[in-house]
This record gives structure tokens, C-alpha cells and sequence, in this order.
């Protein structure tokens, strides 16, 4: 099919799905990393890593495109193993096969909650940061050189991804959200636990210091809604929000420390206009009720849990996907993969709100078997026609009533400050060029917001 | 000293009854160590049972592991000199590919406290280091853990490697994390896996004690 009809299809498929309309038919996502994809290709995963060349990006995504057959846009990128180099992270690590993890490691100690709770980004700028690139903690000006060198890395490789991914989506008709409509969202009880103390001490904190954690997280509801910024609030764009820790606490732990600021964020970030996607790890079966409060059109993909539960309590409100088990790929029959799917969609995919994924997304060659895989897709895309297209999935409800709204404090930091306070220490030397230096102050401090928080 | 109190409060990770009853144990000197440790093995049998029911999550396991440290940091003292020999030793590590160790971590605390010998070999451990500490170290139980699903490959490359240096025969292999199942077993040809450290605790005396 010629692609721009394509793309067109697509971008009405998915604007019916964010938007309460059954589509023709639901959209079927690939569940295959570029990791992967540099692998099939016969690629060493290590070196493309710390390339990034941009003709070299496209020879490994068009050879992707012998097994891909979703409607989402295979996409370059991720880590980069040379900006790791340069700000020496120690939070993104290169294992020995050349996947990029996140080892265990605590970025904050037990009792430096108090300062913490003063100001979290102030914090963890001057003691988090250090600790997590280590060559930010040299001197001031070995900081400084670190971090502009990362910067520039990361923006010149940004660059040639960004091309490499434009020429796949444009020549296979992929579509695209408007641009600056996704964002990647903190909530403040992962970000404490991922960013700061860690997954292995924060059980140790809501034990023994539980009123610190509760004030922690407060407090990093202004933070995690300014670094969650996109510039374009759009429907059919996302931030996405990949949970952490909540399975892993028990319910009366999750009801009190997770849940609040978690339901604050994406309330306040759909208040605003912006759709959100939350990946769901792990098994939130006992936490069904919970989701059903976030408001209306927010999708989310589920690692495990039952779907059954899931699409009776939250299939009329939440767009949802996930479920499909990627190991069958590598231990089941063809057969046995596509009945698994089938299962799946005759669950999910009655009534709308539905796009197809899989639990998780693979990661090496070794995590499936490509037949398997490419078999159980062309099955899904068959059977992806939707019974009552153009009909409304909730008739009754409307987004803006499943909102609730919330105040906070606005964020403040001694590092970000307004221009027209900035501007008593630098004023413009003329009146006529106040509006460049303002729009150029906000615009970098834009770009920072966006760009340089993971490497601040 | 009631040591059912001792055993309950591990069960119920209450560690403020729990360190107050150790540390009145080591008034003494310690001359009642070893049954309070026995009782806080006990309570992690409940600890265990809670995480099988599905009322306790790994950040609880984390919890008990922590809380079992600081019960044989604070025995230790007693226990030293006593007939509290090592049961045995294992090798413990996150296979080759995976950085990922809290799993691991939990793991070896449980063992430690239940008198096992932990020859821990970190995170992305090739196969050829365990097969080498294996022979160097006379090791027959080996516990393999991952949290990606590469790990499932790496687990299976490890098995190989056991079986190719010839000491498949006369090794237990225990495969745990999140990947990790029933099939995942049969895959990479381990004989046991779990993700309930109490189980691998189970698995693991049961080893070595043949």
C-alpha cells in the first residue's frame, strides 16, 4: 500500500482510539527493542551502541522490517554508550553482552531526608547528581566540561537517530504524533525510590521512617510536574510513566506511600490536556480498583494480572493493552502463540479501547522465536477488525468530569529562575531586545528542562 | 526468653521487638544465641508462607533479609566457637548479561542466617568463572539469578558449561528471579527453580545435607 495512505489510515485508527471511537480496526504494536533489532541484523550490539551512524541505523532498521509488522514506528535509539562515558554514569551500566541496566545502587543516604524534603531538585542537583555521574563530582569546572560534553553527545546523536527514524516512518507510512507531545513523567514515589535511595533501601524507609517518605513524596509533586513538561499537550501524544516499585509493596504499603502522588500526577497532567501512558509492572490484580480513578483515555499496558479483570473494571474508561506473554515466542508452539492470542483478544478487544502488545518487548535474539513471533502477529493484524467502528466505547462519560483537580505549590529551584528575576543580574542593554533575551532564556531553559535532566 | 515472641515478630518483620529481644539474649554473653537464631529461621519460614500467599511482596523479603543480618551481626559474637558449623557451601550469582542483584542479595542473606556458606560471585558472572570456583572451591550446589530474560539464555549457557566440564552429575542447579518458572526450568536443564528465597533456603539444605 502506498505509505502516505497508510500513514493516513493509521493516524485515524489511533485518533479514534485516543479519542472514545471504536476504530476499524484496533492498532497492533510490535513488541521488539532496537536492542534486538541491532542483533538480528548480525550487528554487534556493543559498537552500534556507541555509533549511532545514521545510513547504519537505517540498514538495521529496513532489515527489522522482515519480521516487524505493527503499526508503531521502529525507532533507533536509547542509550548511548558514549554520552555514558562522558558524564561516567553509574546509573545506565554496559554489561559484558553490551546491554545497557541499571544496577542497585543508593544515591541517597538514609539520613539526608530532611534536606531532601527542603527542596528535591535543589538536593539533587548538588549531592544526587554527583553521585550518579561521577565525573560531575571532580570540580567545578570538570563538572561543567562534563556535563556540556555530554550535552552536545547526546544532541548530536539525537540528531542522526532522529533522521535515520524520519526516513523509516515516511517510508513505511508510519504515524507520528505531533512533535513535542511526549514526555517521559516521574512520579514521586519511583523517582525517590529509583533515583535516590534505591529499590533495596526504601522498604528499610517506609518502615522505619514512613512520615519522611510520605514528606518526600509530597514535596516531589512540583519537581516531578515541571520535568514532565512537553511543549505540546495533544491527545495523540503521551508521557509515558513505566511504574516501578508498587507491585513489589504490599497493599497497605502501596495505598499509603504510592498511590496519592501517583493519582496527583497524572490528574494534574491530564488536567492540562496531555494523555498519559502508564506501562504496569508486574501484577497490579489487587490494585484494579485504584486505576479505575485515573481519568478517563489513560492507556495503560499491563505486564501480568488477569485480563478478564482488567477489561471489565477498566475497559469502558482506560485504554488498555498488554497481557500477551513474550516468553511463549521462545518455549510454545506456533499454535499454541496464536490461540494465546486469540485468547487475548477475544477478552480485550470487543467493545474498543484496545491495542495489541505484548507483556514485554524483547530484548536479545535468544528471547523469541522469530517464526513463532512473526506468525502470531500476522494472526493479530487478521483479526484486528473492529465490530461497531465509529461508534462512541463510553457514551456516557466525559474526560473533563473524571478529572480531579489538585493544587500545589508552584516548582521552584535557586538553579531555574524566571527571566525577569534573571534579568536584574544581566539586564539587556536596551528595551528593544528584552524580548529576545526573554524568549532565548526560556527557550534554553526549555531545552534543559527536557534534555539535560537525566545528565544534570 | 520466649522464643516464640522472637520467631512471631521475624514473621511479622517487627524489628524493634525483634533487635530488643536479641540484644537481651547477648546479656548474657549469649548463652541462648543459637536457639534465637533458630527462632528467627523459624519466622522466616513465616516470612516465606506470607510471601506465598500473597501477602508479603519482595519489598518485605528485602526487609527480612536486612533484618536477618543485623540478627546474625548481633548473634555472631555467641555463635563463634559453638556448634553452629557451616551446613555447606553454594554459589550464588546473577548470571552472565545481568547486572541486577537485589534478588541475589535477599537470597544470601536467608542462606547466611540459615547457616550456609555463600560463595557470592556478583552480577554478570561468566560461565566459565562458576564452572572454576566450582573445582577450586569443591562446590556442588550452584543458585543462578536474573531479572531480564536474557537471563533465561545465560542460565541455560551456564548448565552447559557445568555439564561440558563434567560436573553435571554431581551438581544442583537452583535457577531464580523474575523470568524464572517451570518451563524456564526445562529450558536451561536446571533441577529446581524459585522465587521465594525461603524455598531456595529449602532446596539448598536439603542439597547438602544429602
Amino acid at each position: 500500500m502506498d505509505a502516505e495512505k497508510l500513514r493516513l489510515e493509521r493516524e485515524k485508527m489511533y485518533t479514534d482510539l485516543y479519542h472514545n471511537v471504536i476504530p476499524e480496526r484496533f492498532p497492533v504494536h510490535d513488541s521488539i527493542t532496537w536492542n534486538f533489532l541491532i542483533e538480528y541484523s548480525g550487528k554487534s550490539l556493543m559498537d552500534v551502541q556507541c555509533r549511532y551512524d545514521t545510513d547504519e541505523c537505517i540498514e538495521i532498521l529496513e532489515k527489522g522490517m522482515e519480521i516487524l509488522r505493527g503499526d508503531n514506528a521502529p525507532a533507533a535509539g536509547g542509550h548511548y554508550g558514549v554520552a555514558l562515558m562522558l558524564n561516567q554514569n553509574q546509573q545506565s551500566v554496559m554489561g559484558t553482552t553490551g546491554m545497557i541496566q541499571h544496577p542497585e545502587r543508593e544515591y541517597m543516604k538514609a539520613d539526608e531526608y530532611d534536606a531532601f524534603i527542603e527542596n528535591p531538585y535543589d538536593f539533587f542537583l548538588e549531592k544526587i547528581s554527583p553521585r550518579l555521574n561521577a565525573s560531575y563530582a571532580k570540580s567545578e569546572i570538570d563538572r561543567q566540561f562534563a556535563f556540556a560534553r555530554t550535552l552536545l553527545c547526546l544532541q548530536d546523536v539525537s540528531a542522526r537517530t532522529s533522521k535515520a527514524n524520519k526516513f523509516i516512518a515516511d517510508k513505511y507510512g508510519y504515524y507520528s504524533p505531533p512533535p513535542g507531545s511526549g514526555a517521559h513523567q516521574y512520579i514521586p514515589f519511583d523517582f525517590l525510590a529509583d533515583h535516590c535511595r534505591g529499590f533495596s533501601k526504601i522498604p528499610m524507609d517506609i518502615r522505619r521512617q514512613p512520615d519522611k517518605v510520605l514528606a518526600a513524596c509530597d514535596a516531589l509533586m512540583p519537581f516531578c510536574l515541571w520535568a514532565g513538561y512537553n511543549p505540546v499537550d495533544h491527545p495523540n501524544g503521551s508521557n509515558m510513566i513505566p511504574t516501578h516499585m508498587a507491585a513489589y509493596l504490599r497493599t497497605k504499603d502501596f495505598e499509603k506511600f504510592y498511590w496519592p502522588t501517583f493519582k496527583q500526577v497524572v490528574h494534574k497532567t491530564a488536567e492540562r490536556g496531555q494523555a498519559m501512558t502508564i506501562f504496569i509492572e508486574n501484577d497490579w490484580d489487587r490494585y484494579v480498583d485504584f486505576l479505575e480513578e485515573m481519568p478517563m483515555g489513560t492507556r495503560m499496558y499491563m505486564e501480568y494480572g488477569d485480563p478478564k479483570k482488567f477489561k471489565e473494571k477498566l475497559g469502558k474508561k482506560h485504554i488498555l493493552a498488554g497481557f500477551y506473554p513474550l516468553t511463549m515466542f521462545l518455549t510454545a508452539t506456533k499454535e499454541q502463540c496464536i490461540d494465546k492470542a486469540k485468547e487475548i483478544i477475544d477478552i480485550m478487544a470487543p467493545g474498543g479501547n484496545f491495542y495489541f502488545l505484548c507483556d514485554k518487548s524483547a530484548l536479545t535474539l535468544n528471547d523469541i522465536n522469530v517464526e513463532n513471533y512473526v506468525a502470531t502477529m500476522e494472526y493479530v493484524l487478521e483479526h484486528s477488525k473492529n465490530d461497531n467502528a465509529g461508534q462512541l466505547v463510553n457514551p456516557t462519560m466525559k474526560r473533563e468530569d473524571t478529572i480531579v483537580h489538585y493544587e500545589f505549590p508552584e516548582f521552584k529551584s535557586k538553579y531555574i529562575v524566571p527571566y525577569d528575576e534573571y534579568k536584574k543580574e544581566y539586564p539587556p542593554v536596551s528595551e528593544s531586545i528584552e524580548p529576545y533575551m526573554r524568549a532565548g532564556y526560556d527557550k534554553y531553559n526549555g531545552m534543559l528542562r527536557l534534555r539535560g535532566l537525566h545528565n544534570l | 526468653m520466649d522464643f516464640n515472641e522472637l520467631k512471631q515478630a521475624v514473621g511479622d518483620l517487627d524489628e524493634e521487638v525483634v533487635l530488643d529481644i536479641l540484644n537481651k539474649v547477648m546479656e548474657d554473653g549469649g548463652s541462648e544465641a543459637k536457639d534465637a537464631l533458630e527462632a528467627c529461621q523459624r519466622g522466616l519460614d513465616i516470612v516465606g508462607d506470607m510471601f506465598d500467599k500473597g501477602e508479603y511482596f519482595v519489598g518485605d523479603l528485602i526487609f527480612a533479609g536486612e533484618l536477618m543480618t543485623q540478627a546474625v551481626d548481633i548473634l555472631k559474637p555467641a555463635l563463634a566457637g559453638t556448634t553452629t558449623e557451616s551446613v555447606g557451601k553454594v554459589i550464588l550469582c546473577t548470571v552472565e548479561g545481568d547486572l541486577h542483584d537485589i534478588g541475589k542479595n535477599i537470597v544470601r542473606s536467608i542462606l547466611e542466617a540459615n547457616g550456609i556458606e555463600v560463595i557470592d560471585l556478583g552480577i554478570d558472572t561468566p560461565p566459565q568463572k562458576i564452572v572454576d570456583t566450582m573445582i577450586a572451591e569443591d562446590i556442588h550446589v550452584v543458585l543462578l539469578s536474573g531479572v531480564l530474560t536474557l537471563a533465561l539464555d545465560s542460565m541455560k549457557k551456564t548448565v552447559d558449561a557445568i555439564t561440558a566440564a563434567g560436573l553435571r552429575e554431581t551438581t544442583k542447579i537452583l535457577i531464580g528471579g523474575n523470568p524464572v518458572s517451570e518451563e524456564a526450568m526445562k529450558l536451561t536443564g536446571a533441577d529446581a527453580w524459585a522465587h521465594n528465597p525461603q524455598h531456595t533456603n529449602q532446596a539448598c539444605l536439603d542439597w547438602l545435607k544429602k
